[in-house]
């Protein structure tokens, strides 16, 4: 390295707008940078992370459905909690076959009617939330067992499930599919119970 | 990680347990760790490729410089998702396998350890600006002439210096860097504003561009001195595995640096250009920050000095940089099976892979002599081999980000480098495309003008390709396959490793998603 020469450092000052700009435009950028860099977000504990990204890790929420009010409201409910992470519907309407009949025996019109009214009724529930929804018609010997294939079959993450416990009344279907349900979960399950009218 | 690496080498050794390295890393010293490395190389380039740049030296810096964003960008995006030692070496591994690993891995040491002797020599002799009898003196030692062992042994004394600091620890190590990369970047920016506000002239500027425009080739071999202003980045990621919350830290330290560089490394030839004519910095390469701070008011009468102090202590922060990433480097190699278990040893007391700062520090040391008794050509022989090593590896890492992407969608990333095209189930990283053209670009550059890069830089790859086959022989490991591991086991033990549990649970949840669904 050369000595610096005294006279070369007597230097006269130039200021050009530019210049200045330039020099405050660097200052400016350099600051907000670091700024930036040095604060770092709070680290998450194990467990707050356990919890936060199990119910984001939600892809698929299976909602079995009824044309009825508390299964609809069931379908709003999973809409609720799938919009915030992206997750997807899978409604199916789960058609319970007599044990006399074969699973694949013609049912009567007016139920598979039904079942594709209640599916297109809750279908325009996941569109007002602009959430993806797939509607599908299950066969089963019991609603449980439909369920579970369903959760099987698309792969659902989570079943939500609304249901009506009436007082002085014997156990709906739904309330029937509940227990059983619960006895041995296919996955997470989510039981909504609106209190009785 | 680690746990799962020593596991496995364990297993080959015999041993139980085995001592870990020491998260100490802030982010403060993270950014330090890529700064002190790319500062004092824009320190360094700026003479040299004004020289041959000329009026269009802020052109070969920005050329330079969009290559460097794109490996930048691919590096923040792997050492924030495999935050461990090795750096773009591991990410090969990863990505490509073992022979790309080693190849990455070879070319990275040698850009670490011309790193150290380099700047070792060139602190030194900064040091000796106020010293002019040490820089005057030279005898002949038989057939060597003009030698300065004066300079020589305070090279030595630096390089074994800077062992002790970083055998003693990864802290001291890491607080040397953050209280000298502090001073240099508030020194660097007082240059860089002052200049600008009270001695620039953009008229000036624009006079030397549009008539002092140099020729293409001259442009070409100016971008690739300028790339050298931008080797280092790799620093960050050799410090991950000693970085306190590193997926959080990398991504921030890393941008930082990338748009922080950049910004001082176009600011210093476009202020030079307004206020001094080229051929004055070009023939000034030795201290080219120097002549220009003394050109400023205000602060020109302290030029001299102060230059030579920010001289000496960034370019002594680099060789430290150097000693760190070649040390963290081999053991990240020896660790993968790559080079001899014996490698990675820690010392139990300063938990520092202390056998590889050693011999590392040993290599960069004959370097210098090597150097010192050459006489000068020696010396360009080592800048053009130290940019041949950095850009080989950048080619191979730029290549695993695009390969990691395609085998390990499902890892978490904290940080996702941006312009994707999705390509049937894989999102395809266009930055790391255009990385892997550009640094490619750059590398067969460099062979072309560069007379000594093609001679050594390979002779330096095939030998550490001898040592490798000669390794992998000898513990019945197979030469051009790579050996098995379970890579999404592994990820979970760095994570846990790490205490980042965000990302942990992202990604046990993905692999038990994946197994209920196998």
């Amino acid at each position: 390295m050369h000595g610096t020469n005294v006279s070369e450092a007597a230097s006269v000052v130039v200021s050009h707008p530019l210049g200045v700009a330039i020099a405050i435009l660097f200052i400016i950028i350099l600051g907000v940078v670091l700024f930036w860099m040095l604060h770092l977000p709070q680290p998450m504990p194990q467990e707050v992370a356990r919890a936060v990204y199990s119910v984001e890790a939600i892809r698929k929420i299976v909602v079995p459905i009824l044309d009825l009010y508390y299964s609809e409201r069931a379908v709003e409910l999973a809409c609720r909690l799938g919009k915030l992470h992206n997750a997807e519907l899978v409604l199916i309407y789960i058609v319970e076959v007599p044990r006399l009949l074969t699973l694949d025996s013609p049912l009567p019109s007016n139920i598979e009617g039904r079942a594709k009214m209640a599916l297109e009724g809750a279908k325009r529930i996941a569109e007002r939330h602009a959430i993806k929804a797939t509607t599908d018609i299950i066969r089963a010997r019991e609603a449980n067992e439909g369920i579970r294939k369903a959760v099987q079959a698309y792969h659902g993450d989570m079943v939500v499930l609304g249901m009506q416990l009436a007082k002085d009344r014997p156990p709906t279907l739904f309330a029937r599919t509940v227990e059983a349900l619960l006895r041995q979960p296919p996955c997470e399950v989510v039981i909504d119970s609106v209190p009785a009218a | 990680m680690i746990a799962l690496l020593y596991a496995r080498r364990n297993a080959m050794s015999g041993h139980e347990t085995k001592v870990k390295l020491r998260r100490e890393v802030s982010v403060w010293g993270s950014f330090c760790w890529g700064y002190a490395d790319v500062g004092a190389d824009v320190y360094v380039a700026l003479g040299l490729v004004m020289a041959a740049a000329q009026g269009a030296t802020p052109l070969a810096f920005a050329i330079a410089g969009t290559v460097y964003i794109f490996v930048g960008l691919a590096y923040t995006e792997m050492a924030s998702a495999y935050p461990v030692a090795g750096g773009g070496q591991y990410f090969a591994l990863r990505g490509l396998g073992d022979v790309w690993s080693l190849i990455c891995g070879a070319g990275l040491l040698l850009a670490y350890t011309v790193d150290v002797a380099l700047f070792a020599t060139a602190s030194a002799g900064y040091i000796n600006f106020f010293f002019p009898a040490v820089r005057e003196f030279a005898i002949d030692i038989g057939p060597f002439k003009d030698v300065n062992l004066i300079w020589l042994a305070e090279t030595l004394f630096l390089i074994l210096l800077l062992a002790v600091l970083n055998i003693k620890g990864i802290r001291e190590s890491s607080l040397f860097n953050e209280t000298l990369g502090a001073l240099d970047l508030i020194l660097e920016t007082t240059v860089i504003v002052i200049g600008f506000a009270f001695a620039w002239r953009p008229d000036y500027f624009l006079h030397q561009w549009e008539t002092q425009f140099p020729t293409t080739e001259n442009l070409a071999y100016a971008i690739t001195i300028a790339v050298i202003s931008y080797v280092g980045l790799e620093s960050i990621s050799q410090a991950a595995q000693e970085t306190i919350r590193p997926t959080t830290v990398i991504p921030r330290s890393s941008l930082a640096l990338i748009v922080l560089v950049l910004m001082f490394a176009l600011a210093f030839p476009t202020v030079s250009l307004g206020i001094v004519d080229w051929q004055t910095i070009a023939k000034r390469e030795g201290d080219p920050i120097a002549h220009l701070a003394s050109h400023l008011p205000f602060i020109g009468f302290l030029a001299g000095p102060a230059a030579a102090i920010l001289g000496a202590t960034i370019l002594l922060i680099s060789a430290n940089t150097g000693v760190m990433g070649a040390s963290r480097l081999a053991y990240s190699m020896s660790e993968t099976n790559l080079m001899g278990a014996w490698l990675s040893h820690v010392h139990p007391k300063f938990r520092t892979p202390v056998r590889t700062i050693v011999i590392f520090s040993g290599i960069a040391a004959l370097q210098a002599l090597w150097a010192f008794f050459s006489g000068r050509r020696a010396m360009d022989t080592l800048v053009d081999i130290y940019a041949f090593g950095a850009m080989l590896a950048y080619f191979v890492s730029c290549l695993s980000l695009i390969a990691l992407r395609i085998k390990e969608p499902h890892t978490p990333r904290a940080f996702k480098a941006p312009l994707n095209v999705r390509l049937g189930n894989h999102e395809i990283p266009v930055i790391g495309v255009l990385g892997a053209l550009g640094t490619f670009a750059m590398l067969v550059t460099i062979m072309w003008t560069h007379h000594s890069a093609r001679i050594f830089g390979p002779i330096w790859v095939a030998i550490w390709f001898a040592v490798y086959i000669w390794h992998r022989r000898r513990n019945g490991l197979p030469i051009f396959r790579s050996t098995k591991c379970n890579w999404d086991e592994e990820q979970l033990k760095i994570l846990s490793d790490t205490g980042e549990w965000e990302l942990y649970e992202r990604l046990r949840i993905e692999l038990e998603r994946r197994s209920k669904r196998s």
